[in-house]
């Protein structure tokens, strides 16, 4: 299919970015206000978890992507079934970010262009990223991530003036369900969505370090994603968090230092564009790559194109405007993911698991591989 | 609405004037059916929105058969 090779390291800048994606700027799930950290901090750990569930997959499959062992799981036919699902899911995920980035660009810096225009056009750059594979898309993941990182402490960095830490307290003044529920919704968004990688671990370099490059990655996001809200908490306040869907952009723009350094939301924007394409970008190619497998095309070039013009009906088609968009991802996305991101995966791991157990040796295991 | 639909053409014939000449020259009889077929699919999606005329929304589907399953599980989503 793609012969090609990515190491750990790019593997972990590339997933780091790509849990930054939209979630850096677009905050849906902060029902719990000035607790919402906590919520960031527990969706870590509930990520890594989940992020724990697809490796082990990848590591009994090795060299298999996701298409290949649901398969070999569940037969030909069903196997094919959840393999479908799995690319409407990856391309209706794409779809959402591109959404999510042209709402964003609508909103806060071009208020007057056409929505297709902005869609478009992140569409073609991610297209040609996704053309040229999974190792450039890695490079670009292995040079932009850390130009993230830096944007982030900046960002952070320059906010110190404004922060104020009693805007954290009192903790817990309503209680654990909402922080519960804001858990839930950030498990599946961003942590679960790292399910489009395991179209993308076959080619690992060594697929033994799948787990020790990518729970990391996960932690590493989630403490970064927790950083910023925490800052965003202390300059905006609780209440605001809870009302304004992107609260980074706002908060970024109250900064002046000496009453000439100002503007720096320039930065935020970076970030989104930086981290919506890489996002994208992944999402795109694992559809791409799904499509390819299920059909046994030689090459999944060929239907990068017609895809990405897909890409833009939908993501235009998906809502009529910024509150709706905002109702779906905070009351009904997490329900949605949920069977994507851990009923199905469960299911394999238990199903495999079994038909190893019945068969007397592990399934998808490289002695099994080689008698097939 | 016409300008768009005409727009749309220009890049989908753009789109097949730059892959259809690769397909050919490799003898890739699948990836050709598969990239007419695909391209022809989100085409006419495409299409179907710039006139306007009715095109179910993904969203409204998801959030139908969520909302349908928490009524029947007795809860809400």
């Amino acid at each position: 299919m793609e012969d090609a090779r990515i190491s750990s390291r790019q593997l972990m800048f590339l997933m780091t970015g790509f849990i930054f994606g939209s979630s850096l700027v677009l905050t849906p799930s902060a029902e719990s206000g000035r607790n919402t950290w906590i919520a960031h901090l527990l969706a870590t750990g509930g990520g890594a978890c989940v992020v724990l569930l697809y490796s082990t997959l990848a590591k009994r499959f090795p060299g298999k992507s996701l298409v290949d062992y649901s398969r070999m799981i569940f037969g030909t036919f069903l196997g094919t079934l959840v393999a479908v699902l799995y690319i409407w899911y990856f391309l209706h995920v794409a779809a959402l970010v591109i959404r999510n980035f042209a709402e964003f660009t609508l909103t806060t810096t071009l208020p007057n262009t056409p929505i297709v225009i902005t869609v478009g056009i992140l569409t073609f750059v991610c297209a040609s990223a996704v053309r040229n594979g999974i190792e450039v898309l890695s490079r670009c993941g292995e040079v932009l991530v850390p130009w993230m990182v830096l944007q982030i402490l900046l960002v952070l960095g320059l906010l110190l003036n404004t922060y104020q830490p009693e805007n954290l307290l009192p903790i817990l003044e309503v209680g654990w369900l909402p922080v519960l529920k804001d858990t839930f919704n950030l498990t599946t968004f961003p942590f679960g969505e790292v399910i489009a990688f395991s179209m993308i671990l076959p080619a690992l370099k060594d697929p033994k370090l799948t787990i020790k490059t990518a729970v990391p990655a996960v932690v590493i996001a989630g403490l970064f994603l927790t950083l910023v809200i925490v800052s965003d908490i202390m300059v905006l306040g609780g209440d605001e968090i809870r009302e304004l869907p992107f609260a980074s952009y706002t908060s970024s723009r109250l900064v002046s230092v000496g009453g000439f350094l100002e503007r720096i939301e320039v930065f935020v924007v970076a970030n989104l564009i930086i981290g919506g394409f890489l996002k994208i970008s992944v999402f795109y190619y694992s559809a791409c790559l799904g499509v390819a497998q299920v059909i046994g095309l030689k090459d999944y070039r060929v239907i990068v194109f017609p895809i990405g013009v897909f890409l833009v009906s939908l993501s235009i088609l998906l809502y009529d405007n910024l509150p709706e968009m905002l109702s779906f991802a905070k009351e009904y996305y997490a329900w949605y993911a949920l069977p994507f991101q851990f009923l199905l995966p469960v299911g394999m791991l238990l199903l495999a698991w079994l038909r190893g157990l019945l068969r007397g040796k592990p399934m998808g295991s490289n002695e099994e591989q080689r008698q097939q | 609405m016409y300008l768009m639909l005409f727009l749309m053409l220009l890049g989908l014939a753009f789109i097949a004037a730059f892959e259809v000449p690769l397909l050919l020259k490799r003898g890739d009889k699948k990836g050709l059916m598969a990239f007419a077929v695909s391209l022809g699919l989100a085409g006419t999606v495409a299409a179907l929105q710039i006139l306007r005329l009715e095109v179910p929304s993904p969203t409204s589907a998801i959030i139908y058969i969520i909302e349908a399953g928490a009524s029947l599980l007795g809860g809400g989503a």
